[in-house]
């Protein structure tokens, strides 16, 4: 359960380590661009990867903005319609599924389990990387092997028998607290930690008098503020897409927002296919407004996070 | 450091819980009201015909809270009902109990309040008997209140049926499938007409309208008895099978799984043109076909004219921290006024003899189903409908038998395939749900 | 892990930095104090920094796992008072009598090949095409990545419609071309090819990203050698690119094969959110078939058998996973 694991998620671990020093970002976009000019056909399969990767997401606004008969007929409407005001208010006030709710809900959730994951790693990280204590090996083998168990539903059962008998069900804190920490996260520091901390600082640091809390606090923090952000996006929208357990533990008077747009497409008496739409894509608004803002970091997260062991 | 980690995670989670909606535990709200959570699959009706204003005037001392809107009673209300019952919280003051598993969940006395012991026993002539029946346990406890029955008609398409050289006036369409052989006949004819429609939607709402009729005829018997041992051999089991199996010889079923986003769109699109119809799914077709359709549906008596699908009690959990408002607001919404008022807003058919003799109620027409009389067509189907008893494993055994059944329309199944099918999924149901393992 | 003077130095330590310069005019008792505590400190903070994330991982991962151990020997019904120790009798059942079990593991390995496999291919394409001279990388790397902004539930609603038998987009062109429309939810097959696409389309330009940046760190000097010898680009794809990306690949493919192998909101959404996974679970996924039997039947222990074989069914795949692709990449 604590072990956020999707398919794919992660870095790869096994990579080499690489050759040099990592580059800045913008450096290695140019450094990194390759050796050979690419050929007519590379540029039309991206470009078709390009639109199929898009095309979904662009039909969703179609459908969105348009009404319900246009949605289900063939030819399929692709252009956007006018009726996007109509249906954002009618997704919005649905009495089906509580959007606004489940928005404020997943806000709430996905927030806590960000802070929580992104301290307690920092913490780990930091110790992993640069201390030396006994059986710091052992332990950072358990948290690797943690990050490949499916504790999601080796625990389901019973955790959701303890949210039971904890009478639990229902309430945000079910939905928060097995995701309090993330074996990826602490990997993902430790990494971040020997890179950007050299030893000397720490060193020097310990001549002082800095006891440990004080070099996490004044040295390791802000070194590593740069991968804390990356962590914190990536755990936001893993979070923020987390449908199985919240569905075991919550319901539809106290949704995520993963569970309204299912309701709001499930649900017996609602068939407004465009509303569904306009709500579906209310559901990933805060995600592509993260991913607007901070693209840049994402796309420099995954791929560094993939080379930095 | 840690302290302050320690305070800021506590700090969050005490936030978390107490924004996370639920009620108090003393069942009141701040300003010091009782307040009644209303736990239901779907509306009921309730919300749109304003029930909970209406009740809050003129008791000025209690909060009604409704829940449960757009939930599905077996994938998600069932399965946290039987848990919140377990456990003895979360339950909510009033309950609504879909009427297949009002047996089975209301035959645990333990877990619900006995109205009768609350002075509600002088209620009988609200309700018609059978629904009074099945509010009472073994035990001899009552404990639910009926709400509305399950009436049924068939709803057709009247255009779909000009087009393929049919009768499309309601008496005429009534009286050309006054029995199953009859609605064989029309559906052979629907079908040779060479229109791309479907005939019928799909087949399990057909199947369990057949397995009512006839069982309500007949013995009483479904899938299973009262022991938990399957009966797929009874008369309304093999009827209601076979009936499907032979309109899927002739190619009337429609692929269209009920409920699924293609039978909605269906609806609109004119994919099929026939489907049984309770009082409820008028309010269903109206929704998801759409202005642009209003009058090319109407309604007319289903062959063998006698049916029940859906309906529902109001029980009052034994957890509930006020029982006795709780009793007095579950017996208040199932009274004939308040039937009366659901019925006008959303067309859930009264179980109260009194609200089906009120004018409102039979002499209804629904003007989108072509000013069809539902109320005429609806009440004459409940008409001495015998009590229908939906033992223990019904749910979970529906659920099997009805796989089967869709695969048989998908080509999963052949149609000798079916029978055996049938027979192991619902023995692994029984097995699962029951007390095997 | 002593937790108590952890949590003494911690506060020690939080109290603020030393407030004398390193032991000047300290005195020698108090000095030996400082040092005990400082020696604590470098011994036992670490056990205290690491201790949050073993101590949640204890209660919310280590602990359920035993107890659905427990839970997988005994009848446990919710409703049904009482529970009884049945030995193996839950594993037995799920493996021997209840079909849809081993068919979900079929399932959910077939989708698991139908969805990784061509997955990783195209991810590896379009690594190599993101890799060369272009111009406006980073937008390029953010379209393909753009598909992961969408939630899987997301996904299912859009895809339901695209896959439609009736009213979907594919089945209109298939139509549209002379062709005869196909039931995607039907056949094992098809609803297979459906769900991959659901996955594929969501994951494929965040595996090509860690592909990309793989390739970055392949010294330049390995092709312009390669070049010099005359070996076309192609050539040098599988006999440069692809043997120094294994390790990149392995994991990958570890990784996509556990997430692979917990496949459920793709193929519920599919199926208007049902459980079944069609009318004869032809894409019931085992852990469709897990929460189906804890939700719709109120099993506890069936679904907590079922919970422990699915993690034995994932480690041998890891481990089979690992063997193919250790060979494919191996023998280029």
């Amino acid at each position: 359960m604590t072990a956020t694991l999707n398919p794919a998620p992660a870095p790869a671990a096994g990579s080499k380590p690489p050759k040099r020093k990592k580059p800045k970002q913008h450096q290695e976009v140019e450094s990194g661009a390759g050796l050979f000019a690419p050929s007519m056909m590379t540029r039309v399969g991206l470009l078709a990867v390009g639109v199929l990767s898009v095309f979904p997401l662009y039909w969703m606004v179609v459908i969105a903005s348009t009404t319900t008969s246009n949605a289900s007929g063939f030819p399929p409407a692709l252009l956007p319609g006018g009726n996007l005001g109509r249906n954002l208010e009618q997704a919005l006030t649905d009495p089906n599924a509580d959007l606004l709710l489940g928005l404020r809900n997943s806000i709430i959730i996905t927030g806590t389990v960000t802070i929580s994951v992104v301290l307690i790693s920092t913490l780990g990280g930091f110790a992993f990387a640069k201390l030396k204590f006994k059986g710091s090996k052992v332990l950072m083998g358990t948290v690797l092997f943690t990050m490949m168990v499916p504790l999601q539903h080796l625990g389901l059962v019973p955790l959701y028998m303890v949210m039971i008998e904890l009478g639990w069900l229902d309430t945000l804190q079910a939905a928060i607290l097995p995701f309090l920490v993330n074996g990826f996260g602490i990997f993902m520091m430790r990494q971040y930690c020997i890179q950007s901390v050299p030893d000397e600082i720490i060193e020097a640091a310990r001549i002082d008098g800095a006891s440990t809390l004080g070099i996490w606090w004044r040295i390791v923090l802000p070194a590593l503020r740069p991968g804390m952000v990356v962590l914190a996006l990536l755990t936001f929208m893993l979070n923020w897409n987390e449908f199985l357990w919240p569905f075991m533990v919550l319901s539809g008077e106290n949704p995520t927002v993963q569970l309204a747009i299912r309701q709001l497409s499930t649900a017996t008496w609602s068939a407004d296919l465009s509303m569904v739409f306009t709500g579906t894509l209310i559901s990933i608004v805060p995600i592509a407004v993260l991913f607007v803002i901070f693209g840049r970091q994402i796309v420099g997260g995954i791929m560094e996070g993939s080379t930095k062991s | 450091m840690k302290v302050a980690l320690a305070a800021a995670a506590a700090g969050s989670i005490a936030l978390t819980s107490a924004c996370s909606g639920g009620g108090d535990d003393d069942g009141m709200t701040e300003d010091g009201k009782i307040q009644l959570t209303v736990s239901l699959f779907g509306t009921f009706g309730y919300t749109e015909a304003e029930l909970e204003s209406a009740y809050e005037a003129e008791h000025e001392n209690v909060d009604v809270v409704f829940e449960g809107d757009g939930a599905n009673w077996d994938t998600e209300v069932r399965p946290a009902l039987d848990t919140a019952l377990d456990t003895g919280s979360g339950a909510g003051d009033v309950v609504g109990v879909e009427e297949q598993a009002a047996v089975e969940l209301f035959s645990n006395s333990a877990v619900w309040t006995d109205l009768s012991a609350l002075g509600h026993d002088d209620k009988a002539e609200n309700y018609v008997d059978w629904k009074w029946d099945i509010g009472h346990n073994p035990d001899g406890n009552l404990v639910g209140f009926g709400t509305d029955v399950g009436g049924m008609g068939m709803c057709y398409r009247t255009d779909l049926f000009e087009e393929a050289g049919l009768p499309t006036d309601r008496a005429e369409v009534a009286a050309a499938w006054a029995d199953w052989d009859g609605f064989q006949d029309v559906a052979q004819t629907f079908v040779d007409s060479g229109i791309e429609a479907s005939f019928l939607d799909g087949p399990t709402q057909l199947q369990n309208m057949i397995l009512g009729q006839t069982a309500g005829a007949g013995d009483g018997e479904l899938y299973v008895d009262a022991e938990g041992n399957l009966t797929l051999d009874s008369a309304a089991t093999t009827t209601a099978v076979q009936t499907v199996l032979d309109l899927h010889e002739i190619g009337a079923i429609g692929p269209y799984v009920s409920w699924s986003e293609e039978w909605i769109a269906a609806q609109a699109q004119g994919g099929y043109a026939v489907m049984p119809c309770p009082g409820w799914m008028t309010g269903v077709i109206e929704t998801n076909s759409g202005e642009e359709n209003a009058g090319k549906w109407d309604m007319a008596a289903a062959p063998g004219v006698a049916g029940n699908w859906g309906g529902a009690w109001l029980g009052v959990p034994a957890s509930s921290p006020h029982p006795e408002e709780a009793a007095e607001l579950a017996a208040w919404l199932t009274a004939p006024e308040q039937q009366v008022k659901v019925f006008e807003a959303v067309g859930n058919f009264p179980s109260s003899p009194a609200a089906q003799a009120d004018p409102a109620v039979a002499d209804a027409t629904n003007p989108y189903f072509s000013d069809a009389p539902t109320g005429q067509i609806i009440g004459a189907s409940v008409q001495d409908f015998p009590a229908l008893e939906y033992g223990t494993l019904h749910t979970p055994v529906k659920g099997a038998v009805e796989g089967v059944l869709n695969g048989l329309i998908d080509g999963t199944y052949s149609a000798d395939d079916v029978w055996d099918a049938m027979q192991s999924e619902a023995e692994n149901a029984v097995e699962l749900s029951g007390g095997g393992l | 892990m002593s937790t108590t003077t952890t949590t003494e130095s911690a506060k020690g330590s939080a109290a603020g930095p030393p407030q004398t310069k390193s032991g000047k005019s300290v005195p020698p008792d108090q000095r030996s104090w400082r040092l005990r505590l400082n020696r604590a400190d470098i011994k036992g903070t670490p056990y205290a920094l690491v201790a949050p994330y073993f101590l949640l991982f204890m209660v919310f991962g280590l602990f359920p796992m035993a107890y659905t151990m427990y839970a997988s020997l005994h009848t446990w019904k919710i409703g049904v008072p009482g529970r009884e120790f049945v030995g193996l009798q839950n594993y037995s059942f799920l493996l021997f009598e209840y079909e849809r079990f081993g068919w979900s593991i079929v399932n959910t390995l077939g989708m698991f090949a139908m969805a990784t496999v061509p997955q990783l291919i195209c991810a590896l394409m379009v690594a190599n095409a993101l890799n060369k001279r272009l111009k406006r990388q980073m937008f390029w790397r953010m379209l393909v990545l753009a598909p992961i902004v969408t939630s899987v539930v997301a996904v299912g609603v859009i895809f339901a419609r695209i896959w439609g038998q009736e009213y979907g987009m594919i089945n209109g062109f298939l139509e549209l071309i002379g062709l005869d429309a196909v039931n995607w939810q039907a056949g094992r097959f098809s609803s297979w090819f459906a769900i991959s696409s659901m996955v594929d389309w969501r994951w494929m330009g965040y595996n090509s990203l860690i592909f990309l940046a793989a390739m970055q760190t392949i010294p330049r000097q390995l092709y312009e050698a390669a070049t010099v010898d005359g070996a076309s680009q192609r050539q040098q794809f599988w006999s440069i690119t692809i043997p120094q990306l294994k390790p990149v690949i392995i994991f990958t493919a570890f990784i996509s094969s556990v997430g692979g192998m917990m496949l459920f909101v793709e193929p519920m959404m599919f199926d208007a959110g049902r459980l079944s996974g069609g009318s004869d679970g032809q894409f019931q996924t085992t852990s469709m078939v897990l929460v189906d039997i804890l939700r719709t039947h109120g099993n506890y222990g069936v679904s907590a058998a079922a919970g422990w074989l699915l993690f034995l069914v994932i480690g041998l795949v890891a481990a089979v996973n690992f063997l193919i692709v250790n060979r494919i990449s191996g023998s280029k």
